[in-house]
C-alpha cells in the first residue's frame, strides 16, 4: 500500500520502517471492515453524533473570550502581537 | 485530592495530553470539569491523545478523557474501577479534543461510589459545550431494584472495532491539524519555508502511535476510501445504536476493551472481573443491572 499520499495530507514524514509497519496493521484493519460490505445500509443515514442531531445554538450575545496575551502565551514564536510564521512569499 | 489527566486543563498548570507536541504548553484558562470539583487538584501525565498506556495510574480519583482504552484496561490491572458517564452529560469545556464524538471525561476510583460522587459534582449541562443533554444535575445513586439478567448476542459486535478505529482515526486526524508549530506546542528547528515547518514539527511532535492514527484517519477521509470507510463506518455506527434496545434494559456489562459504549455513547463501568469473564467468554454477551457489577 503506498502510504505516501495519506502521510502528505496529514502533514507528516514516516520511514520505510514506519510504512511497513503501518501498512500491515491497515490491512488488518481493511480486512476486519471486510464483512462491513455485505451489510446493506444504501437507506441508512450517517450517524454523525450520538447525542442529538439538532444544531444547539446559544444566543447571540458577547461574552468575555480570552486577551490576545492569553491566546498567544503558547505560540513558539510571536511579533508584535501576532503568530510569527516563516516568510511564505518572495 | 483529585488527579486529573493533563489533558484536562488547569489555568497555570502544564498540560500536555502525554504529548511532546504541548510539552511546554501551559493551560490559558481553566476546564469546567476542574472548575466544579472544587477540591485540591493535580495533574498527571497519561499516554499521548489516549493513543498510549499509561505506566502507572495514581492511586487517588482520576478523572480522564479513555477514547481508545488504555486506562481503563491499565485501571483493571490495578485492581481500580473505571466509570464512563453517558456523553453529553459531563462538559467537554477545557478538555484538550481527541476524538469529538467520543470524548467523555469519566473515573478511575478505588471505590465506584466514590466515583459516582465525583461525578455527581462534574456532571450537568454546560453552556461552553454545544453537546451536552439539557439536566443541570445527575444524581448517582444505588439502586435497589432486583437484577434480571439476560445474556444475548449483539448484532454487528464483529464489527464494532474496525467501525471504532475508523472513526476515531478520522475525527483524530481533523482534531490534530491544529497542532502546526504556529499556534501553540512544539516547534521544530530547522525548517525551510511554511510547509516544512508543519512536516517537520509534527513528524517531529507526535509519538508512533498517534502518526499512524492520524494517517490512517486521513486515507479513511481520502477520496480514494471515504465511501467505502468512513461514510460506511458512520451508517454501521447509526445501526450498532439502533440495535442496543434500552427499553428493555437498565445496563449493558460488556468486555472491558470493548469500544461500543464509546461508539454508542454510553455509559459504562469497568473492572477486573468483567475483562477476566470476556477473555473466558469472547463473545457479546447482553446483561442488565448495575448490581450485577458492584
Amino acid at each position: 500500500m503506498n502510504l505516501q499520499p495519506y502521510e502528505a495530507m496529514a502533514k507528516l514524514e514516516l520511514t520505510e520502517d514506519e510504512r511497513r509497519e503501518l501498512s500491515g496493521k491497515l490491512e488488518t484493519l481493511l480486512k476486519a471492515f471486510e464483512p462491513a460490505q455485505n451489510i446493506d445500509t444504501s437507506g441508512t443515514e450517517p450517524l454523525v453524533t450520538v447525542l442529538t442531531e439538532q444544531n444547539i445554538l446559544r444566543e447571540d450575545i458577547s461574552m468575555k473570550m480570552l486577551s490576545r496575551e492569553e491566546l498567544l502565551s503558547g505560540a513558539p514564536e510571536q511579533y508584535d502581537g501576532y503568530f510569527q510564521v516563516p516568510k511564505t512569499l518572495d | 485530592m483529585v488527579y486529573l489527566d493533563d489533558s484536562i486543563m488547569i489555568k497555570g498548570k502544564p498540560a500536555s495530553a502525554g504529548s511532546k507536541m504541548l510539552e511546554n504548553f501551559i493551560a490559558p484558562f481553566d476546564a469546567t470539569a476542574a472548575v466544579r470539583i472544587k477540591e485540591n487538584a493535580e495533574t498527571v501525565r497519561l499516554g499521548e491523545f489516549g493513543l498510549k498506556a499509561p505506566k502507572m495510574l495514581p492511586d487517588g480519583p482520576l478523572l480522564c478523557n479513555d477514547v481508545f482504552g488504555h486506562v481503563r484496561a491499565a485501571a483493571t490491572k490495578q485492581g481500580l474501577y473505571y466509570i464512563r458517564p453517558t456523553y453529553g452529560t459531563v462538559s467537554r469545556y477545557g478538555l484538550i479534543p481527541a476524538v469529538c464524538s467520543m470524548d467523555q471525561i469519566g473515573v478511575v476510583c478505588k471505590d465506584p461510589y466514590e466515583g459516582f460522587e465525583l461525578l455527581s459534582k462534574i456532571a450537568g449541562h454546560d453552556e461552553k459545550d454545544g453537546a451536552m443533554f439539557p439536566e443541570k444535575h445527575y444524581s448517582y445513586v444505588k439502586s435497589d431494584k432486583s437484577p434480571v439478567l439476560f445474556k444475548e448476542a449483539l448484532p454487528y459486535s464483529e464489527l464494532y472495532g474496525s467501525v471504532f478505529e475508523i472513526l476515531a482515526c478520522a475525527e483524530l486526524s481533523g482534531n490534530l491539524s491544529r497542532y502546526d508549530g504556529i499556534k501553540f506546542g512544539y516547534r521544530a528547528e530547522n525548517f525551510k519555508g511554511l510547509d516544512e515547518l508543519y512536516i517537520k514539527t509534527r513528524t517531529g511532535g507526535f509519538g508512533n502511535e498517534v502518526k499512524f492514527a492520524l494517517t490512517a484517519g486521513c486515507l479513511a477521509l481520502s477520496q480514494d476510501y471515504y465511501t467505502a470507510l468512513y461514510e460506511k463506518a458512520m451508517k454501521l455506527r447509526r445501526l450498532i445504536k439502533e440495535s442496543l434496545r434500552f427499553d428493555q434494559y437498565d445496563v449493558l456489562v460488556l468486555p472491558v476493551e470493548s469500544p461500543l459504549a464509546v461508539l454508542a455513547g454510553l455509559p459504562s463501568l469497568s473492572f477486573g472481573e468483567v475483562q477476566l469473564a470476556a477473555q473466558v467468554k469472547n463473545e457479546g454477551a447482553l446483561l442488565a443491572a448495575l448490581e450485577v457489577i458492584a
